[in-house]
């Protein structure tokens, strides 16, 4: 039953104009970005091989090491468009597997079948999740596709597997959004009202906590970088900011109630856009980055609790919005 | 003309009257207010660690100090330009998606289109009505902020800085007003609010976030070498293609303007205003623009629609 409840999802969801409308959105910006990143790829690889061949034609025997080039920050403007637009993607999904079933009356229809509520809200995940890691995959694909094709250049096995979590980390992300959207719309009585409520909470937790982060970061305030023009060395810069522990650790604290701002910690350490992980190991990188991965998952389960609890409980689901 | 002031008090009672309007208007005005709060922290933590950077300084027997930062008064209220951008925009659009379907799916169009009022008048009720309450809510803002700005930071704005403030906060108003047109006319086209609802989402996610961060992956890096600091830093700078994609952005204009205004730009922050305004006429023209034409097409489908 969870599995042909999990079908249906995935049939209405190809039928859902907006969701279609996000999707298409999404695919362009992920294409872009990869094939504008895999040409800064490729331009920064015939650079070197053009002055690899003016040095032999010099006659020069010893050339200079490749540099690395880091073919998977190719992937670093995915980040911010699955921060927005796969958020965005998700929040219609799980609010839309709920509030059609309310408001076309299906809901009663089904759970007066032989459909606990529990295979119900299972199989509307399960459902959910087809769509989320069928859309990962798509991208993945695309990614390295272009990658290859676009950059030339050949990605090693932790290359292959830092990019593998990055897209996990995606998906991880994207499903957080769409067991919200689902929770909130369980638990309000009109599926509009819940749409809207679910929209403020992802515009608090992906704007107004990195938003006020940024804005309490002192080295952010001067373009360049505040430390950095006050002439500081990054020892100098920790011993100064050890004075604002307190402050440092409240700003901190803000970022780490976003799981947007998880997603992009952890995601730009594993494409080693933010330095400091190029030699981990890609299960090193996670393991160091445990508290963001933690940040991305306790909240989908906490939630999805919730939602079960609610929904098991309710007495007023057989009551028409 | 009563027939308007009528629709555009009966706009403004319902929209107060709406829990989940009120939910979003609170942490506007919220975080606009506090947005002071933590301008003035982060810039007096700021000031703490250039002195103790000066004392660090001493310590070794360095002689040749950094001078302190310049803070301009206004640039405490930056992140107003951010709250403005994405939450102001997302207020306009929660206050308009209902204007026109919800009447419709309630069947209280009908009703108003039976009595005495031409149907550009319902339009122009409904923009009065909305701008009533974007007004009224940066206002609010505005009366918040100025007293908090003095109180908090302790320093007094001049009459040149108060009136960068009045303009930004003009400027803010009709940037909101766009869309709250345009949130109107897709009301008008459609009798699903939620489908609504979230095509003006799409469209405020792509002006607001795509095109600026696209055009952000197309500016060129320059690197700045810190002697001392022994440090790298990338300043980016606007390309041809950066600068085209930004045309279609009403929001990367916005913020532009509001960077100038609220002198986060050090080298425009002591201009004054008129030739401030004057620089930045092309980013004005390209938010009120597409506003007026939108208003345009809603009195358009408003009159020609056979059943309101």
């Amino acid at each position: 039953m969870i599995i042909e409840i999990a079908k249906k999802e995935i049939r209405d969801a190809f039928r859902n104009k907006l969701f279609l409308s996000i999707l298409l959105l999404l695919l362009v910006l992920t294409i872009v970005s990869i094939i504008l990143g895999s040409f800064q790829v490729k331009i920064a690889m015939d650079n070197y091989n053009s002055s690899i061949s003016f040095l032999q034609s010099l006659g020069k025997a010893k050339l200079p090491p490749m540099p690395n080039l880091n073919p998977i920050s190719a992937s670093k403007g995915f980040v911010n468009y699955i921060g927005m637009v796969g958020a965005l993607l998700a929040i219609v999904l799980g609010n839309t597997a709920i509030s059609k079933e309310h408001k076309n009356g299906t809901m009663r229809l089904i759970l007066s079948r032989g459909v606990f509520r529990d295979t119900f809200l299972n199989g509307k995940l399960l459902g959910n999740l087809a769509i989320l890691a069928g859309i990962t995959i798509l991208t993945e694909i695309i990614t390295f596709v272009a990658l290859v094709a676009i950059g030339g250049v050949a990605l090693t096995a932790n290359d292959v597997i830092r990019l593998l979590l990055f897209f996990g980390m995606s998906f991880l992300y994207m499903t957080f959004f769409t067991v919200l959207s689902m929770g909130i719309a369980t638990v309000s009585t009109k599926g509009s009202r819940a749409l809207l409520i679910t929209v403020i909470v992802w515009l608090v937790l992906s704007f107004v906590f990195p938003q006020i982060g940024d804005t309490m970061d002192m080295d952010n305030q001067i373009p360049g970088g505040f430390f950095s023009s006050m002439g500081m060395s990054r020892d100098q810069e920790h011993q100064v900011l050890q004075q604002f522990k307190f402050y440092e650790t409240l700003r901190d604290g803000v970022e780490e109630m976003s799981p947007t701002k998880h997603y992009e910690r952890i995601s730009y350490a594993l494409l080693n856009v933010k330095p400091g992980f190029e030699t981990n190991t890609p299960w090193e990188v996670v393991g160091l980055k445990w508290i963001n991965l933690l940040g991305l998952l306790a909240p989908s389960i906490a939630v999805w609790l919730l939602t079960y609890i609610a929904f098991l409980r309710r007495e007023n689901i057989y009551q028409s919005n | 003309m009563n027939g308007i002031v009528t629709l555009a008090q009966k706009e403004a009672k319902s929209a107060f009257r709406d829990h989940i309007f009120l939910l979003i208007t609170g942490l506007f005005v919220l975080l606009s207010v506090i947005s002071v709060y933590i301008g003035s922290s982060t810039k007096n933590a700021e000031l703490q660690a250039y002195h103790d950077i000066v004392q660090l300084l001493k310590s070794q027997g360095i002689t040749s100090l950094p001078s302190p930062p310049v803070i301009y008064p206004l640039s405490v209220l930056s992140n107003l330009i951010s709250y403005v951008s994405m939450i102001g925009s997302v207020v306009a659009i929660f206050l308009g998606f209902e204007s026109f379907s919800g009447e419709r799916n309630n069947g209280t169009l009908k009703l108003i289109a039976t009595r005495p009022i031409y149907r550009d008048q319902i339009v122009s009720g409904k923009l009065l009505g909305g701008g009533m309450v974007i007004g009224s809510l940066l206002g609010v803002i505005l009366i918040f902020n100025l007293v908090l700005f003095i109180l908090v930071s302790g320093m007094t704005p001049n009459t040149s800085e108060i009136l960068r403030l009045f303009s930004f906060f003009l400027i803010a108003f009709v940037y909101m007003m766009v869309f709250y047109i345009a949130t109107m006319f897709v009301s008008l086209k459609t009798n699903d609010s939620a489908f609504g609802f979230m095509l003006m989402m799409i469209i405020w996610l792509a002006i607001s976030f795509v095109l600026p961060q696209l055009a952000d992956s197309q500016r060129s890096f320059a690197y700045a070498l810190s002697a001392a600091a022994q440090t790298v830093t990338q300043v980016p700078s606007d390309t041809v293609v950066s600068k085209m994609i930004e045309l279609f952005s009403p929001a990367a204009q916005f913020q532009s303007i509001g960077k100038d205004l609220l002198q986060v730009i050090p080298e425009t922050a002591d201009i004054n205003l008129g030739g401030l305004l004057l620089k930045q006429i092309g980013g004005l023209i390209e938010i009120v623009i597409p506003g007026l034409a939108v208003l345009l097409l809603s009195y358009r489908a408003a009159q020609k629609e056979e059943v309101i």
